[in-house]
């Protein structure tokens, strides 16, 4: 592995890690009482550091560095979490990314992050525990930790080595001899370490066996102290968090671009396989035709399986749509919530990453206008926070992605006189109010008329329409007044090998796609 | 005197995790597969064994696995050199019985600091 392949892999390994920890701290933002997801943001920032270090990404590095610092307060228990907070901290990951990607970034962005950063968290600082000198250590090792060579007492010994501590344990769990495997491991350690700040310390004892176990870290202070003296009331037995991915089957890591390259040679070969089907159709020869048959059965799968390679879940690009919510609902001033649902749906890679542009535009239509203000909400008596929901789901060969809004639906009678002065359609033209709305796909329907005011990124309806078509979806729309918009894309599964027809017309040969024969 | 042991097909990574660890006072084995690996380790008393995860005959997985079977490895710190640090490799190695692991490429500190974490100075 040379040098530049490793800084590639760190590249690939921090933008997921930042990928995660935008989602942890989205769900922060929304329940800045999970302390598991805050233990999870801060694993990722801490990998970030250590390999950025490695691999000579010094300026990340330090910025997460001093990120980390910050964050640590709130981890600790000296300062909160609050929404200010991850709000502060997603800005601090948008940074981090800016400064993965190499191109220069602006150094007083970078302090600016971490001066709100520090006065969000020296504000939020909570008296009594910032003094703590003294930290109460519970943990218990996985059941087989010790027959796969953790040593308990060398772990002792580095505690030992933070500061002065006193070791006890908690022997219930143990079971009565003979009931249980005699290495299996049931106790639980419980050290009070006098020392100022142990978490970091404590992580690097437990490097590898930090997933598999439970630890707990607490300051000792006087409230603590009063539990204890009432009762020995049981310490919390919460389990540690899973993250839902653990159990993932093993993975290997592809370049895109060699995937492409796998698809278009298999294309190749299907095309060399249909030419020597043709060939022993016509040559009549019982030993070809065989060849030509098992060729036929072998390609066939083969295509299937690299297809299905090419397959990824939408959830991939779904998961950046909370982020834009998130920011929308702060531009806009209003409650939003966003609902996923399917994001394990699969889908061509190409068309994943060709729908990222279409379903922004349709989510931040739906943010804008769809929902309404939070006043005229409000005056009809719904919930003032407004909810989104995007959905994917297997229909058949196709993919539908319905993304719908709780807002006032569309305005059928605006639209007919809107389509009227834009002359798309005629006075005395007889449409269905389905028809009406599809008004809003048409190119010559303005921005202005058009039932949204937020432009997004010169990327209007005709657009959404246009893209979905040219990977031979459709749009479909439907709305109930007062109630709310839905809008429906249908894809294709896939787009990158499709079944043709040959037809020969006038000694031209025509490919005729078989997808809606 | 620890013993440990050192399996890797790369004569020049054997080498260099040898100069290492008997340089801070280890007694160090090596062997170049994971099968010369398993006959080390389960005939003569090994403290802790550092193995690679690529190796022909038998990988590093597969060595841990065969050695956490037998009666002399259960307990014995294995620690994997590995070029990969995604989480897929880690679970894996974690269910084969791995205790830790180091991703290449290390520094000889970090070999060192790894090595009397698990095995003690």
């Amino acid at each position: 592995m040379n040098g530049a392949n490793a800084s590639d892999t760190f590249r690939q390994e921090a933008a997921e890690l930042l990928q995660s920890l935008e989602q942890d701290l989205l769900d922060l933002a929304e329940d800045p009482s999970r302390k598991d997801l805050l233990d999870s943001a801060f694993r990722g920032l801490h990998t970030i550091k250590g390999s950025g270090a490695m691999f000579g990404f010094t300026a990340i590095a330090d910025f997460v560095h001093a990120f980390e610092t910050a964050f640590d307060h709130v981890r600790k228990g000296r300062a909160s979490m609050s929404a200010a907070l991850a709000n502060v901290a997603l800005r601090a990951k948008d940074h981090i990314a800016q400064l993965l990607t190499e191109s220069g970034t602006d150094p007083e962005q970078g302090s600016a992050i971490l001066t709100a950063l520090d006065e969000i968290v020296e504000r939020g600082t909570a008296d009594d525990t910032a003094s703590a000198e003294r930290w109460h250590v519970r943990f218990r090792l996985s059941a087989d930790a010790v027959v796969n060579g953790a040593n308990p007492g060398l772990l002792l010994d580095e505690i030992r080595a933070i500061g002065p501590c006193v070791v006890s344990i908690d022997a219930r769990d143990v079971p009565s001899f003979g009931t249980g495997a005699l290495e299996d491991l049931a106790l639980v350690w419980i050290v009070e370490l006098t020392c100022p700040d142990p978490s970091e310390a404590i992580e690097d004892v437990f490097l590898f066996l930090r997933d598999e176990m439970e630890l707990e870290i607490t300051p000792i202070n006087a409230h603590t102290e009063q539990v204890r003296a009432i009762g020995n009331l049981p310490v919390s037995q919460e389990p540690p968090l899973r993250r839902s991915g653990e159990d993932a089957v093993p993975a290997i890591r592809v370049a895109a671009g060699r995937l492409d390259e796998l698809m278009d040679r298999v294309g190749e070969l299907v095309i060399v396989q249909s030419r020597l089907t043709e060939l022993a159709l016509t040559l009549r020869d019982p030993a070809l035709s065989a060849v030509a048959e098992e060729f036929d059965r072998l390609t066939s799968g083969l295509r299937d399986t690299t297809m299905s390679i090419r397959m990824v879940p939408i959830g991939s690009i779904f998961s950046r749509f909370r982020r834009l919510v998130h920011d929308l609902s702060q531009d806009l001033g209003k409650d939003i919530r966003l609902e996923l649902a399917g994001e394990e749906t699969e889908l061509d890679k190409t068309v994943v990453e060709r729908l990222a542009d279409p379903l922004i535009h349709l989510i931040r239509n739906s943010c804008d206008h769809g929902l309404g203000s939070v006043e005229q909400r409000q005056s009809v008596g719904k919930d003032p926070a407004g909810h989104i929901r995007l959905e994917a789901a297997y229909r058949g060969t196709e993919v539908s992605i319905t993304i719908s809004d709780d807002g006032r639906g569309l305005d059928v009678a605006r639209l007919r006189e809107r389509g009227l002065a834009a002359g798309l359609i005629v006075a005395d033209q007889q449409l269905t109010d389905e028809e009406v709305m599809h008004l809003i796909f048409a190119p010559g329907f303005s921005t202005a008329a058009q039932v949204t005011s937020l432009s997004g990124r010169g990327v209007g309806m005709d657009v959404v329409k246009r893209t979905i078509e040219s990977m031979r979806g459709q749009v479909t729309v439907a709305s109930q007044p007062g109630k709310g918009t839905q809008i429906t894309l249908h894809l294709p599964l896939t787009l990158a090998i499709i079944d043709a027809m040959l037809v020969r017309v006038a000694r031209q040969d025509n490919a005729t796609p078989c997808w809606r024969c | 005197m620890k013993t440990i042991l050192t399996i890797d097909d790369s004569a020049s990574i054997r080498q260099m995790v040898a100069m290492t660890l008997s340089g801070a006072g280890f007694r160090v084995l090596q062997a170049a597969d994971g099968a010369e690996g398993l006959r080390v380790a389960t005939s003569s008393s090994v403290d802790a064994v550092l193995t690679d995860l690529n190796m022909p005959i038998m990988n590093g997985i597969e060595f841990t696995r065969a050695f956490r079977s037998h009666p002399a490895g259960r307990g014995v710190p294995v620690v994997l050199l590995t070029t990969e640090s995604d989480d897929a490799m880690k679970s894996e190695a974690k269910a084969a019985g791995a205790t830790g692991w180091i991703v290449k490429p290390f520094q000889q500190d970090q070999l060192l600091r790894i090595v009397n974490k698990v095995a003690g100075a």
